[in-house]
């Protein structure tokens, strides 16, 4: 079970991603805009279910509802796949016509954004599905504490902030505004 | 912040964000509806004349997207203030959005203070155009 003595899944080998952002810029590295393009259209909707859903019961000081708990693990583990199969496109199904289009140029992409993704975005999913799927048990589903919750949000909220990271560094799209 | 005299109607073809957002809005105290569809969502406004509308540009229908969806309330009701919500950055489509009356437009992912604040902001307006129109 889930105690404050979790163990810490996620690595950052002490490197703070921003810094390791602007180093792979710097070396010239990009992702494939067709790659970023669908990566980031199911990513944008997963994670900002997971976001909100946390921060509505952490607001609220209460546990996350097993229905809600359930919600989070499906797109939690949703948006894990889509981390998976971009870092390893040759798993990518048939029947998954969307990821097939980004096949050969996954395919492609180098061994830094990979480690990027796998040691940044990858490892948090992992993180956020250990916390959730303790909770959310098949046979004795428990709603999620406030204190997981609050990993669960934190770790959302890391992975918005490393896409954004990624948007303006690796993809020189800025936010436009109306 | 909201008040049960605000309505804000969400359009996304995304089930689990569309309720997770309504969620939030209901908190805020907002009268808070979703529709997953484009179509549903022009007759939604139609029939009910929401005072905001937070649009998901991107929709799964390929006979409507959500400029289109703008673009049909504005036509009928120019007063519901309309937020565009999107993973698209070209200008094009800001300036299409623009030029179809959106007030502002927001990038997922989203999180609740994104949402919060740009609905309160848009709240506002309404508010400030009802006192004008006094």
């Amino acid at each position: 079970m889930y105690s404050d003595s979790f163990p810490e899944v996620v690595n950052h080998g002490g490197v703070n991603f921003k810094e390791k952002l602007a180093e792979l810029k710097g070396k010239g590295v990009r992702i494939h805009p067709l790659v970023w393009d669908i990566m980031y259209l199911y990513l944008a909707d997963h994670l900002s279910v997971i976001n909100l859903l946390c921060g509505f019961y952490i607001k609220r000081k209460m546990s996350i509802s097993v229905v809600d708990g359930k919600k989070i693990r499906d797109y939690n583990r949703k948006a894990s796949r889509i981390i998976y199969v971009v870092l390893h496109p040759d798993k990518i199904q048939d029947d998954e016509l969307e990821l097939l289009k980004i096949k050969d140029e996954a395919s492609r992409l180098g061994v830094e954004i990979k480690d990027f993704l796998s040691h940044y975005v990858s490892n948090r999913l992992n993180a956020i599905g250990l916390i959730i799927d303790d909770s959310i048990d098949p046979i004795d589903p428990n709603p999620v504490s406030i204190d997981r919750a609050r990993r669960v949000y934190d770790d959302s909220s890391q992975i918005i902030s490393i896409l954004e990271g990624v948007r303006k560094e690796l993809q020189g799209i800025d936010r436009v505004q109306v | 912040m909201g008040g049960l005299d605000i309505s804000v109607l969400t359009v996304d073809d995304e089930p689990g964000l569309a309720e997770s957002i309504q969620m939030v809005l209901v908190s805020e105290g907002y009268s808070a509806f979703m529709e997953i569809d484009g179509h549903a969502a022009v007759n939604f406004c139609k029939a009910n004349r929401p005072n905001i509308a937070l649009i998901d540009v991107a929709l799964g229908d390929k006979s409507i997207d959500g400029l289109e969806v703008l673009k049909k309330i504005k036509e009928f009701n120019s007063d519901t203030v309309c937020i565009m919500v999107t993973r698209i950055t070209d200008k094009p489509t800001v300036e299409r959005a623009k030029e179809l009356g959106a007030f502002k437009y927001i990038l997922k992912p989203l999180t609740d203070d994104d949402i919060i604040y740009i609905v309160n902001e848009a709240a506002e307006f309404v508010k400030l155009r009802r006192a004008d129109n006094v």
